[in-house]
């Protein structure tokens, strides 16, 4: 009688551990909207390693840290909403609920061509005098929260956004002009190209973008990165 | 065993004679319905006369008959236009079953003694759809549902318990009147036809066990039906009054705060009204009535709000609709606001409560519930219009590409997305929509100014796009595209000719000229 050598499957330790996590996190989930289990918000303390993570498009992937936007974490994103509409496309295709807040002037066509949900994208185009207090009911239960050059903050109610973004586990979007404190990543559009128009003969295709990144933790180190946000067939 | 006493009214060619009745047609000229695939789903009498068939396409049911008046299918017109038909058989027996527009059933047993016979009872319908509804139709009455609406088609009374034999020399074909436009009974009735069982007798005398083993539920269904043997009685439809509740404001309420009053006590009582029979509502119309401060003249204000199917509603939350909107229209009711006299709330898709059951996965197991939870809180600080829902719409420039309504609030779209829109401006679409479009110049390399004429040729290459915020160079550009749009209209034409223009920052914008002016309406940056 021979042994046959027989193909053993290699056991991926890794790809076994991130799906034991996922259905952990899952039926926790499901546990917790169904009252088995008592809701805790005391785990979130600081995004850290064991934090969500949701994914963004390939065409922007390399401009994060983490390839994704950390739940909790705070994002500057300035100089070009055209950079903004790519984060947010593959989290709200995903399922995530967005809301543009004192961002009146955002193309949502735009916004659906990049591929958001719009049956997931609400706006508050004008926050008034209400701001810090319609920014944090909105914290409180939407997944991605933009904030616009029109809602008017003060220094001391952008800490407790960020504050309460982290409490809750909401990645807050900034898409002002002035400086946020305590943001963990901010993103600055500098120049960038548009291709595909010919002097009459075509039309814009293809945007390219020199992004200046700073920020905390693994971004602390500045990086000056080329992304493609826009590229139409 | 026999089935059940059974009445069935039947109007002929129902989706024809509803098509005329909406389009105005006179019943004397021959008229046709056409469905998918530009085929005759229904035909009026004189069409038929002239032979025109179901089924047909379009051109050779015109070759049959040169002046065929042809009407689109439309299932909500059909079944809205039902409504009074239903309504007039009401007025003879108390519950009825539509079975689809065009076709009414109800137990004969309780009505047909309390008018005295069958008879006199199928006389009675007929007069009555005749004379509420103005409608021909005709009644019939037997054991079973397919004996009945054969019957009906005879305009006959089968005596009781005589069903079965009287079905039983018919064609089997007649069997797709009980189900017509289901495809999967035709193909069984022609393999019956192959197979030689040519009458209903036929069908009704297959051992049960046999049909069920070779032709399954459906070939059971159809022996049953072939045997005068009902599947089950007729539904009675509870005539559902609609649930309404209405507070009169006598002082009118020309303040938020005491329509805001009243609308508490008008939400708790529908809310109340809901709970005792037990219903939930998928839709709530907030009414309002108002005089005219002025002349007196009384007005309207109507308003339908979605609520959600999965938890129902809660008197606070319906409450806090119904304060919003009243607020709305006191603030800025057009043309002018005017104190309200009377709020009335209707509950809308009356269903019973606890119907709907989420699901444990997916969107609708209450993960969006947190959202729209924030999104109410954010309209209880800013009132309904200050969320909006983006939805697409159809449109050839950016800002028609998209409908903003106040979240929550149910608004038909007004024009549909997914038609071609020739000529619409190419994608991407610009990432920056100005709000309020913006006076610019541009000017070529002499600085004379850049002007499209109507054959879309330009007076000199752009070289520069001058506004009173600033002047940029123009490295390289695209178009000009013209849109015109509602020409044909005396009101709402718009003649205009976009270009994309790239400046040397490496930016894109999107101008606009409009009688030879030039406006900045979007940014791609």
């Amino acid at each position: 009688m021979t042994a046959i050598p027989q193909a053993v499957p290699e056991y991926d330790e890794e790809q076994h551990a991130a799906r034991h996590g996922r259905a952990l996190s899952a039926l926790r989930a499901v546990e917790t909207r169904t009252g088995v289990r008592a809701h805790t918000p005391a785990r979130r303390q600081e995004p850290g390693p064991g934090a969500a993570i949701l994914p963004v498009g390939p065409a922007v992937a390399h401009l994060l840290p983490d390839a994704g936007l950390v739940a909790g974490t705070t994002v500057v994103v300035s100089g070009s909403t055209t950079l903004l509409l790519a984060l947010l496309a593959a989290p709200s295709r995903a399922g995530a609920w967005t809301v543009f807040t004192g961002h009146p002037e955002v193309g949502l066509a735009a916004a659906a061509g990049a591929g958001c949900a719009l049956d997931r994208v609400l706006c508050v185009p004008d926050p008034g005098a209400d701001a810090p207090a319609v920014l944090a009911a909105l914290l409180d239960g939407m997944d991605l929260v933009v904030v616009g050059p029109r809602a008017a903050l003060l220094d001391a109610d952008r800490r407790r956004l960020t504050a309460r973004a982290r409490e809750r586990g909401t990645v807050l979007l900034v898409a002002q002009d002035a400086a946020w404190p305590g943001a963990h990543v901010v993103l600055s559009a500098g120049p960038g190209t548009w291709e595909g128009v010919d002097h009459g003969a075509g039309h814009l295709r293809r945007r390219t973008l020199t992004v200046y990144r700073t920020g905390r933790g693994d971004a602390a180190r500045p990086a000056a990165l080329r992304c493609t946000p826009v590229a139409a067939g | 065993m026999s089935g059940v006493r059974t009445a069935v009214v039947w109007v002929p060619d129902w989706p024809v004679v509803a098509a005329m009745a909406a389009a105005g047609t006179g019943a004397h000229l021959p008229a046709a319905v056409l469905g998918a695939g530009q085929r005759v789903v229904a035909v009026s009498a004189p069409a038929r006369a002239a032979g025109v068939r179901r089924g047909m396409r379009r051109r050779t049911a015109q070759q049959q008959c040169a002046g065929l008046v042809v009407l689109l299918a439309d299932d909500a017109r059909d079944a809205a236009g039902f409504e009074p038909v239903a309504a007039a058989a009401e007025t003879v027996v108390a519950g009825i079953e539509v079975v689809r527009p065009g076709l009414l059933l109800l137990g004969s047993d309780g009505a047909a003694r309390y008018h005295g016979s069958e008879h006199e009872l199928a006389r009675e319908l007929t007069e009555a759809v005749a004379r509420d509804a103005g409608h021909e139709c005709r009644a019939g009455v037997a054991d079973g549902f397919l004996a009945a609406v054969l019957a009906a088609r005879d305009e006959t009374v089968v005596p009781h318990g005589g069903s079965a034999a009287w079905l039983a020399p018919r064609p089997a074909a007649d069997l797709r009147h009980a189900r017509p436009d289901d495809s999967a009974l035709a193909d069984l009735l022609d393999l019956w036809g192959r197979l030689g069982l040519r009458t209903l007798g036929d069908v009704a005398a297959l051992p049960a066990g046999s049909v069920r083993a070779r032709f399954g539920p459906l070939g059971t269904w159809a022996r049953r039906l072939a045997l005068a043997e009902d599947a089950r009685p007729p539904a009675r439809r509870r005539a559902e009054t609609g649930i309404t509740a209405t507070t009169e404001l006598d002082p009118p309420a020309s303040r938020a705060d005491v329509a805001a009053f009243a609308a508490r006590r008008v939400a708790e009582d529908l809310h109340a009204q809901l709970v005792a029979r037990g219903m939930a509502c998928g839709r709530v119309v907030v009414t309002a009535d108002a005089a005219d401060p002025v002349t007196g003249e009384p007005r309207t204000c109507e308003r339908v709000w979605r609520t959600d199917d999965a938890t129902g509603m809660s008197a606070a939350r319906l409450t806090d609709r119904v304060r919003w909107q009243l607020t709305g229209w006191l603030t800025h009711g057009t043309p002018e606001p005017a104190p309200i006299t009377r709020i009335t709330l209707t509950a809308d898709e009356i269903a019973p409560a606890g119907a709907t059951q989420p699901a444990l996965w997916g969107a609708s197991a209450g993960e969006g519930l947190r959202a729209v939870r924030a999104a109410e809180r954010v309209q209880a600080l800013r009132g309904a219009p200050g969320v909006l829902a983006p939805r697409p719409q159809g449109g050839r420039d950016p800002r028609s590409r998209i409908q903003f309504v106040p979240f929550g609030e149910d608004v038909p779209p007004e024009r549909a997305p997914d038609r071609p829109w020739p000529g619409a401006l190419p994608d991407p679409a610009p990432a920056v929509v100005l709000t309020d479009p913006l006076p610019v110049r541009v000017l070529d390399a002499t600085g004379a100014d850049v002007v499209v004429d109507v054959r879309l040729g330009m007076s000199g290459e752009p070289a520069l796009v001058r506004s009173e915020r600033g002047a940029a160079r123009v490295t390289d550009w695209g178009g000009p595209w013209p849109v015109v749009e509602r020409w044909w209209r005396p009101d709402g034409a718009a003649r205009s000719v976009y270009l994309q223009i790239v400046t040397d920052d490496g930016d894109g914008l999107l101008l606009a000229q409009t009688d030879g002016t030039w406006r900045l309406e979007a940014r791609y940056d």
